[in-house]
C-alpha cells in the first residue's frame, strides 16, 4: 500500500495501520534471518505495537517500560506494558504481558527468559535497539547462544514508507499543532515569557486533541549575528536552543519548532515570528525569507519517486547561489513519523555520497527546513512538509508564514 | 571565546552533620518557602554546589571502582555528570555517547554543538558536536584525551552498534555496566538536592490545584492536561515528569474521553525542576464545584479511611533500617492486595530506584535499606470489589526520626479532615 493518489483516509483505522506495520517490520526481519526483534525504545516501540502514549520523561520510561518483541514467523507483537489498558484491543490476551525491568539482575533474567518462552528456544539471531546497564553486562550469560544485532536495520527499512493511515495521523498532528499556533502566535509580542508561549500552546494543542506531546517547545529568540550567538563547535547558528523564561521585546526574532503528537505520529511545526503587536519585517529580513521560499519551491520541484535525495540538495543550493541553505549540524530534509526526525534525512554530514544513494518512493515524508541566514539580520527559518506520491508529493502541513506572507 | 574559558567550580559545600536535616540552600528563610522567582539573600537552590558536590562524587567513584573513563547516554546520567540544562524530549531513546568523562584529566566532555546551557566549568573544547555520521563520531570520540588510552570504561548502556564502534576506537579497553554505580550516587540526597525536589512538588502541586478548580462532570480528560501544562509552565516550568492524566478506574476509553459527573477521577500530576521530579497522584469526585468540599458517599468514605488505615502503615514502614520489604509487608497488614504499578520508588532525577511493588523483582530495589535523605514516593491504592478505587501518593524523606512527608496537597473531599 502506499500513498497512490491525493487522499488520505479521513477516518484512520488504527488496526489496519497497526497490520501494515507490523507487515513491514515482520517483513524486514525475514531479510535478515531473525529469530526476534525486541524494542524498548519509546519511539520504536510506538510504532512496533501501538499501545496507547504515555508521555513521560527518561527516567519513568526506564523504570516503567514499555516494550515490544517480534517472533519470527507471528504476524503479532507481544506487547510489555506496565499499562495494559492501553493495549491495541484487537491484540491478543497471549500477547499482552507484564512490563519486563531491566535495571536490575532478577529483572533482566527473567526478561532472557520471557523472550526464550516466546520464542520457543533461545533465538539465535535476535535484533535489539538499546540494552541497559545490566542487560549489557549479563547478556553474555542469559542470551548465550543469540546473536544481537542493531535494530536500526529492522526499523530504518520499515518506518521509511508510510501507509496512507500513518500520512492521515501525520496530517493531524500537524493539523492539531497548526491550529494551536493561530493563538499563540498572537501572545508572541513584547513582555511574553517565553515559557508563557509553551503554556498557552500545549493548553490549546490539547484541547484540540493532540495524543501527547513530544519535545519541550522551542521559541528561541535569535541572536542576529553568529558573532553575537553562542559559541557552536561547527561555527554556525546554534538552534534549538533550550527554552528559557526570557521576556520578549519589540522586533525580537523568534524561531519557533515545536512537535505535538497524534496516535504516536509526530507533527513539526517550524516558523519565524517577529515579536510586536504589528510585526513588519523589514526590507532584508522579507528578502531572507524569498530566498527561503525560491530553495523550497526549487526543492519541492524535485520531489518525485526516482529522484535521489542528491538531486533535492543540489536544486537547494542552485537556488541558494551555491551556498548551503540549511545548519551545519542538521539536515536540509528530514523524515517524520513515531519519532520527530527520523530516515530520509538529506544534507547531514554523510554527505553527498550518501544522499545520491536514496531514490525516492511514494509514502516517504520529507520535512523541508531550510535557513536563509543573513549575518546581521537574525536569519529565516521555516518548515514545511510532505508526502511522496506515485506522480509527486502532496503537502502534510499548510500553514501561512506571517508576518512575512503566505 | 568559549574554548578559552576554564572557569574552576564552586567550593563543595559542608554537608556533614550540621546540615543534614535541612533542606535546601544557605540564607534563606523559612519564611520564603517554596517558589521560582530569586531571592536576592541567597539561592534557595545553589545549583554551582550541586554541580561541585556531583563531580566530587562522579570522580570518587571512579577511581573506587576503578573506572579511567564513563561512557554515557541515558538522559538522567547525563543531567547528573554535566549539570548542564538539556532539551526535553519525551521517552526513552536508545543508547548513545552523550557525554564522556575522563578519570586522569577530570574532565567532562558533552555532546552539544553549542554552548547554551551548558556550565562554565565545561569548556567549548570540551564539547563534541552532533553528528549523523559515524567516522565522524568516531574521530570526534578519538580526540577526547585519556579515552583512547582508557582500559575500563564504565557504561550505564549499550547497543550493538556503539559496542562496535567503541571496539573499533578503544581496542584496548574493556567496557563495564556502571549503572548501580551511578544509581549509588544519586541516592541520597543533598540539601539542595531537597530543595530541588520541594520546589518541583510545589508546582506540581499548584497546576493539580488549577486543574481540580476546573474539574467538572463533562469535561474532556485532555483539557485537564492542557490546564496542567499550562499552569506549570506559568510558573517556569516546562518539562513533565510525565504527562498529566485525568483518567477513570478500570478499563475505559483512553483518548478524547471525557469525565462523567460524580465519577471518582484519578488524578496524576508530574514536573520536573532543574530535572529534579515533583510527583503527585490523588483521586477526586467529579462534583463539578471547583475546590470546594463535597459530601462523600458512605462507601466512597470507607474506601478513604482504608486508604488512610494503610498510608499509616506505609509511612510506618519508612523508617531508617528498613527497606522495601517492609512496605510491601504493609500491604499484606492491612489486608489490601498490592496495586500493578510501583508501591514506591525513588525521587530524584527523575524516576529514580529503588522501585518496590509486586511487579518488580526484589532486586530492584525492595532489599535496598533506608537511610536519611532518600526520598521516597509511596502509592496507596485500595480498591472495592465493584472496581471503585482511591489511589493517592506521597512524597516521603527519610529521616534518623522518621518519615517527613513532603507533599503538603489535600487528600481532598473523600477523606475525613485531619485532625491537629
Amino acid at each position: 500500500m502506499t500513498a497512490g493518489g491525493d487522499l488520505l483516509p479521513v477516518d484512520v483505522d488504527l488496526p489496519r495501520m497497526r497490520r501494515y506495520r507490523a507487515a513491514r517490520l515482520t517483513k524486514g526481519m525475514d531479510r535478515l534471518g531473525l529469530d526476534a526483534l525486541l524494542l524498548f525504545g519509546s519511539g520504536a516501540v510506538q510504532y512496533a505495537a501501538g499501545a496507547d502514549e504515555r508521555a513521560s520523561d527518561a527516567g519513568r520510561a526506564t523504570h516503567l517500560r514499555t516494550a515490544a518483541l517480534y517472533v519470527s514467523g507471528d504476524e503479532q507483537p507481544h506487547l510489555f506494558t506496565p499499562d495494559p489498558e492501553g493495549a491495541p484491543p484487537e491484540l491478543d490476551a497471549d500477547h499482552r504481558h507484564p512490563p519486563l525491568y531491566l535495571e536490575s539482575d532478577q529483572g533482566v533474567a527473567l526478561m532472557a527468559t520471557a523472550v526464550a518462552d516466546l520464542c520457543g528456544s533461545v533465538p539465535s539471531r535476535m535484533a535489539i535497539d538499546d540494552l541497559s546497564g545490566p542487560l549489557f553486562r549479563l547478556a553474555p550469560e542469559v542470551l548465550q547462544g543469540t546473536e544481537l544485532i542493531d535494530a536500526s536495520r529492522v526499523l530504518g527499512p520499515a518506518r521509511i514508507i508510510k501507509s496512507p493511515d500513518e500520512l492521515a495521523c501525520l496530517k493531524r498532528a500537524q493539523h492539531l499543532n497548526e491550529v494551536a499556533m493561530v493563538d499563540v502566535q498572537e501572545w508572541a509580542r513584547p513582555g511574553t515569557r517565553l515559557t508563557e508561549l509553551t503554556g498557552c500552546f500545549l493548553r490549546r494543542a490539547f484541547e484540540l486533541g493532540a495524543t501527547a506531546n513530544g519535545i519541550d517547545p522551542i521559541w528561541q529568540v535569535m541572536a542576529e549575528s553568529r558573532s553575537k550567538g553562542p559559541y557552536t563547535t561547527t561555527g554556525d547558528v546554534a538552534f534549538p536552543l533550550v527554552t528559557s523564561d526570557r521576556i520578549l521585546a519589540e522586533g525580537d526574532v523568534i524561531w519557533v519548532d515545536t512537535g505535538i503528537h497524534y496516535q504516536g505520529y509526530a507533527s513539526d511545526f517550524g516558523r519565524t515570528w517577529i515579536a510586536s503587536l504589528d510585526p513588519r519585517p523589514n526590507r532584508r529580513q522579507r528578502d531572507q525569507f524569498r530566498r527561503w521560499r525560491e530553495v523550497v519551491d526549487a526543492t519541492l520541484d524535485q520531489i518525485r519517486p526516482g529522484a535521489t535525495g542528491a538531486d533535492l540538495t543540489e536544486a537547494a543550493r542552485r537556488a541558494a547561489g551555491g551556498s548551503t541553505p540549511w545548519l551545519a549540524h542538521f539536515y536540509l530534509i528530514h523524515g517524520l513519523g513515531t519519532e520527530s526526525a527520523e530516515p530520509p534525512m538529506f544534507g547531514t554530514d554523510l554527505g553527498q555520497e550518501h544522499d545520491a544513494s536514496v531514490l525516492l518512493e511514494p509514502g516517504m515524508v520529507l520535512v523541508l527546513e531550510p535557513v536563509i541566514w543573513n549575518d546581521g539580520d537574525a536569519g529565516y527559518r521555516s518548515e514545511d512538509t510532505v508526502a511522496v506520491t506515485e506522480d509527486g508529493w502532496i503537502p502534510l502541513s499548510d500553514h501561512p508564514y506571517d508576518p512575512f506572507g503566505r | 571565546m568559549r574554548p578559552d574559558s576554564d572557569q574552576a567550580l564552586p567550593p563543595v559545600a559542608d554537608t556533614s552533620t550540621d546540615r543534614s536535616g535541612d533542606i535546601g540552600g544557605a540564607g534563606v528563610g523559612n519564611s520564603s518557602g517554596w517558589g521560582t522567582a530569586v531571592l536576592e539573600e541567597g539561592d534557595r537552590v545553589a545549583f554551582g554546589r550541586i554541580r561541585a558536590e556531583h563531580h566530587r562524587a562522579l570522580f570518587g567513584a571512579m577511581e573506587a571502582n576503578g573506572f579511567d573513563a564513563l561512557v554515557l547516554g541515558r538522559e538522567s546520567s547525563i543531567r547528573y555528570a554535566s549539570g548542564a540544562r538539556r532539551f526535553w524530549t519525551e521517552g526513552i531513546k536508545p543508547f548513545g555517547p552523550g557525554c564522556v568523562v575522563i578519570g586522569d584529566t577530570g574532565r567532562v566532555h558533552l555532546l552539544s554543538t553549542w554552548d547554551d546551557g551548558v556550565p562554565p566549568e565545561i569548556t567549548g573544547e570540551q564539547l563534541y558536536g552532533l553528528t549523523w555520521n559515524g567516522a565522524v563520531l568516531a574521530a570526534e570520540l578519538s580526540g577526547i584525551e585519556g579515552l583512547a588510552g582508557a582500559r575500563r570504561i564504565g557504561v550505564d548502556a549499550m547497543t550493538p552498534g556503539a559496542a562496535r564502534l567503541f571496539s573499533a576506537i578503544t581496542p584496548d579497553a574493556t567496557l563495564v555496566d556502571a549503572s548501580s554505580v551511578l544509581m549509588e550516587l544519586r541516592r541520597i540526597k543533598t540539601p539542595d538536592e531537597l530543595a530541588s525536589i520541594m520546589t518541583a512538588l510545589a508546582v506540581a502541586e499548584a497546576a493539580l490545584s488549577t486543574a481540580l478548580f476546573h474539574l467538572e462532570p463533562g469535561i474532556p480528560a485532555r483539557s485537564l492536561t492542557g490546564i496542567v501544562a499550562e499552569r506549570m509552565a506559568g510558573l517556569g516550568v516546562t518539562n513533565p515528569d510525565l504527562e498529566a492524566r485525568f483518567s477513570l478506574f478500570g478499563p475505559t476509553e483512553r483518548s478524547g474521553g471525557t469525565l462523567p459527573s460524580d465519577a471518582l477521577v484519578r488524578c496524576e500530576v508530574g514536573t520536573l525542576f532543574a530535572g529534579y521530579q515533583g510527583t503527585i497522584t490523588r483521586t477526586w469526585v467529579n462534583a463539578g464545584n471547583g475546590q470546594r468540599p463535597t459530601p462523600a458517599n458512605s462507601s466512597r468514605k470507607r474506601l478513604a479511611r482504608r486508604w488512610t488505615e494503610l498510608f499509616e502503615r506505609l509511612l510506618g514502614a519508612c523508617g531508617a533500617g528498613g527497606d522495601g520489604r517492609d512496605l510491601l509487608s504493609a500491604y499484606a497488614e492491612a489486608g489490601e492486595p498490592l496495586p500493578p504499578g510501583p508501591v514506591a520508588h525513588g525521587v530524584g532525577l527523575g524516576m529514580e530506584p529503588p522501585l518496590v511493588g509486586g511487579a518488580f523483582p526484589e532486586d530492584a530495589g525492595a532489599t535496598t535499606p533506608f537511610e536519611p535523605n532518600m526520598v521516597l514516593f509511596v502509592t496507596g491504592v485500595v480498591s472495592d470489589p465493584d472496581g471503585s478505587t482511591v489511589e493517592a501518593g506521597q512524597c516521603v524523606r527519610i529521616t534518623e526520626s522518621g518519615p517527613e512527608v513532603l507533599t503538603r496537597h489535600s487528600l481532598g473531599p473523600l477523606f475525613d479532615p485531619v485532625e491537629p
